[in-house]
């Protein structure tokens, strides 16, 4: 069949012979850039001056100093505010990718695991329930009744002693069938079904999120379920493998199953999945930025990229803080190819 | 046939419903009192309030419905069953609600209250601090000459406000059921006739703002998605037929460098460079960005597009191309799984040509899952499309909805937000009713 098709490779595997070698580049210039950043004193570089305004790239500032690729609106210079960018920028794609990938590890994992459900008693659900609802309402409550917090811990202790009792008198023994499979499902019908750039801006701009760590926060929040997905397809698959079977004979806990089998087999797809999150992190803060919705902080590269919007004579603000986001996309981009072609 | 529309469309009722209830906890999490923030207070806040204010913020709370529990059930403390909506100023609900928490009962504080609102409106200055310190604050204690002129009943409730244990009765949960009197179900039926629902910013129905906005938006979005769509398909049925010659890897190099484009840098650039005659005259090829041109409503369809279509071009343009390199990675992998398939071997057996196995097989089958595909792509391209008219000045639903933002018209936004969810869900929907139809194969399964 391969003779008479007279293809061997899938498409996505092509040119890959230089895309190890390119996203290595783009990741040792980046990293070199964030230490130079580091390194380098920029903070006279990144201060207001109003006489420098606009000034071309390879011109002199006022100071003496010469400013390679020129200055913005207010006469900072945007040599020093890519670097400044580049760790803010990798940072935040790294934690939201990273973040989001163990996230989707372990739900896609687990969900794909237990696909035909799992066994729950009745009596735990309940009293599972009522304890996760005892715990909500006492920390909701507890400025205004200091009392709560004491109420609460007692209520859960009852519960315990309760559940313990159950247990050992065999009352309450009914199990139904929890498809956690089919919640995950439900779940990641409602995250496809909102425009996530859009809620983002609506949730930034109503909660008035300024702080890297909530924006990185939100940013997992929308996107480890479509990763999820992925993770779950392919374990699905996994889990019919014969090594899969033998492992349960051999009696692995499912904690060893996820580790042993699960997780070096999902990896690859996983770090395909979490390159391409990683660029769109990187897109959606600088597009935040970039509409001035996320706190304007200069040191994003859609922030600067935004001076562009006001003075389009400034070529350079528009080229340059695009070309580094070019870089990083491009950089996960043969990256996944690269992965592909690895495994 | 219409059983299964009808199923499907019962199985998105849920997860529609969802949304609904998250925007609305969107909404209720603003922070500030909605009614408060309508009446624009700019008065200082330690000077007494007239009382026209005060009825004006009761007629407000009234009429968005602040007096009225949040949703069907709640789950609070016995001692806060009140919803204090009509409680005017953030300061004045929390000392209500720690009032309450110790035990008091709401006309006693009201009592209270209008009895310090009396002795305010006569105060000499220098005691007026103290009494409003005593309305926001249980800790404040008042001189014992301004005690004196209270009624025994209020020295009692300010010496019980001392003490610093609430009884534990009134932290006990309460589940209380409201019925349809709540907020969710008043703004869910409000959508049903979404003509009372009116922008902050202007005044103006929702249903006039947005149904225009939307139609923009679906222009933009549907055309970009048909353009798209055909031009995937000839490139992907290109790059598979000659993918090792050169110029078809110089296409392949072209989609990786669109990909790697975030779509605000390239309408900026494309801004910059193409609309403009700054740099040069001979890259001046689109109008001017972010002036847009208005429409009468005495002008035909076709006087209309005639006046629109030049500064449409651009942004459908950029919007084509940043769903393109998906859409042809996708079309590809299935053009390549597809050409795998046992039936092609046996039209090449029979003595096919490669192009008529490709244009009269793999091509056909390719096209059902690509269907699927561009369904998916309609929240993205909500997105793009949200990017694309803020620069360009669209009057669209995005644009519409990055200025209620900036303008805080949060009904408005909300409606944006259930609207946008509606349309991605109905994308859905027609691309698995035309899955169906073209592919009879596939049936309803729960």
């Amino acid at each position: 069949m391969e003779i008479l098709s007279g293809r061997e490779r899938s498409p996505s595997l092509q040119s890959v012979q230089y895309s190890g070698r390119l996203w290595m580049a783009i990741a040792v210039f980046l990293a070199v850039a964030s230490v130079i950043s580091w390194l380098w004193p920029v903070e006279p570089l990144l201060a207001i001056s109003l006489p420098d305004r606009y000034l071309a790239p390879g011109s002199l500032r006022s100071d003496g100093l010469r400013s390679w690729l020129g200055t913005d609106s207010l006469g900072r210079d945007l040599l020093a505010s890519l670097a400044v960018g580049t760790p803010h920028a990798l940072l935040i794609g790294l934690l939201s990718a990273g973040a989001s990938a163990i996230l989707a590890l372990l739900i896609g994992v687990l969900v794909a695991h237990y696909r035909d459900g799992i066994r729950v008693s009745v009596r735990s659900l309940v009293l599972g329930s009522l304890c996760t609802i005892a715990l909500i309402y006492g920390l909701w409550y507890r400025d205004l009744h200091p009392s709560l917090t004491s109420l609460c811990a007692l209520f859960i202790a009852v519960l315990l002693v309760i559940n313990w009792l159950l247990s050992r008198s065999g009352l309450l023994t009914r199990t139904v069938q929890l498809s956690i499979d089919h919640i995950f499902l439900v779940f990641a019908e409602v995250f496809r079904a909102v425009p996530a750039l859009l809620m983002m801006l609506v949730i930034v701009s109503i909660w008035r999120l300024d702080q890297s760590r909530s924006l990185i926060g939100l940013i997992v929040f929308f996107l480890w379920v479509s990763m999820a997905r992925i993770v779950r397809a392919e374990a699905l698959s996994i889990r019919e493998k014969d090594y899969l079977a033998s492992g349960e004979i051999l009696g692995y806990s499912t904690v060893q199953l996820i580790w042993r089998h699960y997780a070096p087999n999902v990896l690859p797809a996983l770090l395909v999945a979490a390159s391409y999150a990683m660029a769109a992190a990187i897109i959606l803060e600088a597009t935040l930025s970039f509409l001035g919705i996320y706190a304007p902080q200069h040191q994003s590269w859609g922030a600067q990229l935004q001076g562009a919007r006001d003075n389009i004579a400034a070529w350079w603000l528009a080229v340059y803080p695009g070309l580094m986001i070019f870089l990083v996309l491009t950089m996960a981009q043969s990256f996944a190819a690269w992965i592909r072609s690895e495994r | 046939m219409l059983s299964y529309v009808l199923k499907r469309i019962l199985a998105y009722v849920p997860t529609l419903l969802l949304i609904s209830v998250i925007i609305f906890l969107l909404r209720e999490s603003v922070p500030g009192n909605r009614a408060e923030d309508l009446l624009i207070i700019e008065q200082d806040h330690t000077v007494q309030r007239s009382d026209g204010t005060l009825a004006e913020y009761r007629k407000e709370a009234k009429r968005l419905h602040l007096d009225l529990p949040s949703f069907y059930f709640s789950l609070r403390p016995r001692s806060q069953a009140a919803p204090l909506g009509d409680i005017y100023l953030p300061e004045r609900r929390q000392w209500y609600r720690q009032a309450l928490a110790r035990g008091l009962q709401l006309e006693d504080i009201n009592e209270l209250e209008s009895e310090l609102t009396i002795l305010l409106s006569t105060c000499k200055s220098e005691d007026c601090l103290s009494y409003q310190m005593l309305r926001y604050s249980r800790t404040a204690t008042l001189p014992s000459q301004v005690q004196a002129q209270l009624s025994v009943r209020s020295r009692e409730i300010i010496r019980s406000m001392d003490h610093d244990t609430a009884p534990v009765l009134g932290a006990m949960p309460q589940l209380s059921w409201h019925g349809r009197d709540n907020r969710y179900h008043l703004w869910m039926s409000s959508l049903t006739h979404i003509s009372t629902v009116r922008s902050s910013r202007d005044g103006r129905a929702a249903s006039a703002i947005i149904g225009t906005a939307a139609s923009w938006t679906l222009v933009i979005a549907l055309s970009s998605l048909l353009c798209g769509g055909m031009l995937s398909i000839l490139l992907a049925a290109y790059l598979h037929r000659c993918e090792d010659r050169w110029h078809a890897r110089v296409v392949q190099q072209l989609l990786r460098v669109i990909y790697a484009t975030p779509l605000f840098w390239g309408a900026t650039l494309s801004i910059i460079f193409l609309t403009t005659s700054y740099y040069s005259k001979w890259l001046d090829w689109f109008p001017a960005a972010g002036i847009f041109p208005l429409l009468s409503s005495d002008m035909t369809w076709s006087q209309r597009i005639m006046e629109t279509a030049p500064a449409l071009v651009l942004p459908i343009l950029l919007l084509t191309l940043y769903s393109l390199p998906y859409l042809v990675d996708q079309l590809r992998q299935s053009l390549y799984v597809q050409s795998r398939m046992p039936y092609v071997m046996t039209a090449r057996a029979a003595g096919h040509g490669e192009s008529s196995i490709l244009y009269g097989h793999v091509l056909p089958n390719s096209l059902l899952p690509f269907l699927t595909i561009c369904g998916g792509r309609v929240a993205g391209l909500l997105s793009g499309s949200l990017i694309v008219e803020i620069l360009f000045g669209i009057p669209g639903m995005g644009k519409l909805l990055y200025d209620s933002v900036l303008g805080r018209d949060w009904d408005i936004v909300m409606l944006i937000a259930l609207l946008s969810a509606i349309i991605t869900m109905l994308a859905y929907l027609l691309t698995d009713i035309g899955y169906t139809l073209a592919n009879p194969k596939i049936q309803w399964k729960s």
